[in-house]
């Protein structure tokens, strides 16, 4: 116990507050807007990052093909391969994608992609990339235990007056594929006579939980692409970690945390080792591009926090024709697949007294994600070469206790929709 | 970022009063603080109730103890040979805030320093100690003596108010 004065001293200073200078929020928004200035360097090397990321999945898919169609060769038998051309019907449509280009030379391997913006929400914002981690935070000298010494991201911020946020919905541009030849011979492995090898290669492309109308189904909805909660905090709620607005948390009041995660866009690359004349095994590479809005409000503003995460992942599934005719087939497919986040960015604006602030930061994302899925799917065949498939599935993705908060948290069933081209090549 | 400035700028404010007395200097000190908080804040993670705050106070103090270091001003007097006399405690219950402050500030920096920490920030003299750099024992003559000093500021505050 200590002496009574002490603890009157304590009791009394606890939540002491005294005005600040008046012209004090002016000067460190100057400052940290003259900070912002000086991480242009290291923006461009994160840039550099990413390009690399994209060429090394390029590479990979490169290979997959190659090595399939060698593979395929070296066997002397012709037998089906599906092979690039899974084409991605959804394409990004995210600011970030196609503001970025070394963000789009990742996809430099989806050249069939058809462009089907299958409503995917456009949020209009400053290209203003983010900045990469360019300081400690030093305590050094103050021992301070709680404050982590590791690096991190840096935000910085800088007084934009009138950046804003449009909701600005694409609708479908209604693509549709011609299917010709109809009546040609089955794409897979209907021709095979023996069990052999029966590699399938792709590209594909996915559109969790949403369709494109490559086939004009219409099923396409706006609102099927956008999972919308809503929340009013409560005590339980305060307690949901995200690292990007987990700070906000602590601020006491009443708040409203709405959270919007877009459709998760992935495309990839995939090679399929037919095992039986009707089992297959395929695994490869994918990318998955997330990105959710986060806004808080209170009766003294308003924070909006974007979140984009980035991942690579290699997907491993057991795939089993279940019905074949001359045309179709149909097929399931059961598997799982991990994904590493790359990279991941936050930016947060605020917007207090007319002001608006902006803060960029990574985020940073070490576990990975585990996931299993199962699917059903149906292949078309075009031509000789070209088959077109359409693949609804299911996935479960495990809760990877990271702190930061995914569309893979908040929905963890994750209905999907894979669908493409594959090419069979002989 | 300027809803935390406004939420806890007068917290921070109020810290800073208790280490720095130039209003210049404590204004510097603020900045300083106020961007390492905004630069660093997207690496907080929430721990509880008040952890921001206790957090963001971490940082004032350590800027705050950061530029007492760095003033010129800074030293321990560990060879003061006359000790205080330790019976007497401060009365502090009748005097304002403001007035305690006051005397805080006008203690010697390594004085106000070591009080601080022990009183305000609930540092042990082992903490303090290695916080500042000096002896554990160093911490704890330095703390009797600053409490020595505010003992006397206020009897003299009192004898000077007695007939208010």
């Amino acid at each position: 116990m200590e002496e009574r004065w002490i603890e009157n001293l304590r009791k009394r200073y606890a939540n002491k507050q005294v005005p600040p200078p008046g012209d004090l929020w002016d000067d460190i928004a100057a400052a940290m807007k003259e900070q912002k200035g000086r991480t242009s360097e290291a923006k461009a090397r994160n840039r550099r990052l990413l390009m690399w990321w994209g060429r090394a999945a390029a590479v990979a898919a490169c290979v997959a093909v190659v090595a399939g169609i060698w593979f395929f060769r070296d066997e002397g038998s012709v037998y089906d391969v599906d092979v690039p051309g899974k084409l991605s019907v959804v394409r990004p449509s995210s600011p970030a994608m196609n503001n970025d280009k070394g963000d789009d030379e990742g996809y430099v391997s989806e050249k069939g992609n058809e462009t089907l913006s299958g409503g995917v929400i456009k949020v209009k914002q400053n290209v203003e990339e983010d900045e990469p981690e360019a300081e400690l935070l030093s305590e050094e000298g103050t021992a301070d235990k709680d404050v982590k010494e590791d690096k991190v991201p840096e935000n910085v911020i800088s007084s934009k007056a009138g950046i804003s946020h449009k909701g600005n919905m694409e609708g479908n541009h209604g693509h549709k594929h011609k299917n010709n030849n109809t009546d040609n011979l089955l794409f897979a492995s209907g021709s095979m006579k023996k069990s052999g090898a029966n590699v399938s290669f792709g590209l594909y492309g996915a559109a969790p939980s949403s369709f494109g109308n490559a086939s004009g189904n219409g099923i396409s909805s706006l609102r099927a692409m956008y999972l919308q909660s809503d929340k009013t905090v409560g005590a339980e709620y305060l307690n949901m970690p995200l690292r990007s607005y987990s700070a906000l948390q602590g601020i006491k009041g009443s708040y409203v945390i709405k959270t919007k995660h877009r459709q998760p866009i992935r495309f990839g690359a995939s090679v399929r080792f037919g095992l039986t004349d009707k089992l297959g095994i395929e695994t490869g590479l994918s990318y998955s591009y997330l990105s959710s809005d986060i806004t808080l409000g209170d009766e003294f503003g308003k924070y909006g926090i974007k979140q984009r995460l980035h991942y690579v992942g290699v997907p491993l599934n057991v795939n089993y024709n279940l019905w074949r005719n001359s045309g179709f087939i149909v097929y399931a497919s059961v598997g799982g697949a991990i994904d590493f986040c790359v990279a991941g960015q936050s930016e947060t604006e605020t917007y207090s007294a007319g002001i608006v602030n902006e803060t960029s930061g990574h985020l940073r994302e070490t576990r990975p994600q585990l996931s299993v899925n199962a699917s059903a799917g149906v292949q078309y065949k075009i031509n000789d070469k070209l088959g077109l498939y359409a693949e609804p599935g299911v996935g479960y993705y495990f809760d990877n206790g990271s702190d930061i908060v995914t569309i893979y948290k908040d929905k963890p069933f994750n209905f999907n929709l894979n669908f493409g081209l594959r090419i069979s090549v002989k | 970022m300027r809803l935390l400035y406004d939420r806890y700028s007068g917290y921070l404010a109020a810290v800073c009063a208790r280490y720095i007395s130039s209003d210049e200097d404590r204004k510097d000190v603020l900045q300083e603080i106020f961007i390492k908080i905004f630069k660093s804040v997207g690496r907080f993670e929430y721990r509880g109730e008040g952890s921001l705050k206790a957090w963001m106070v971490r940082i004032a103090v350590n800027e705050s103890l950061r530029f007492l270091k760095n003033g010129a001003s800074y030293s321990f007097v560990d060879n003061d040979a006359e000790m205080p006399d330790m019976a007497e405690e401060p009365e502090v219950e009748c005097i304002p805030d403001d007035v305690i402050n006051d005397f805080i500030l006008s203690m010697p920096p390594g004085y106000r320093a070591v009080f601080n920490l022990y009183v305000f920030e609930r540092k042990s003299h082992k903490e303090i100690a290695a916080l500042l750099g000096i002896g554990e024992s160093s911490s704890a003559s330095q703390f009797l003596r600053a409490k020595a000093y505010l003992t006397k500021r206020i009897k003299e505050y009192k004898s000077a108010h007695k007939n208010d």
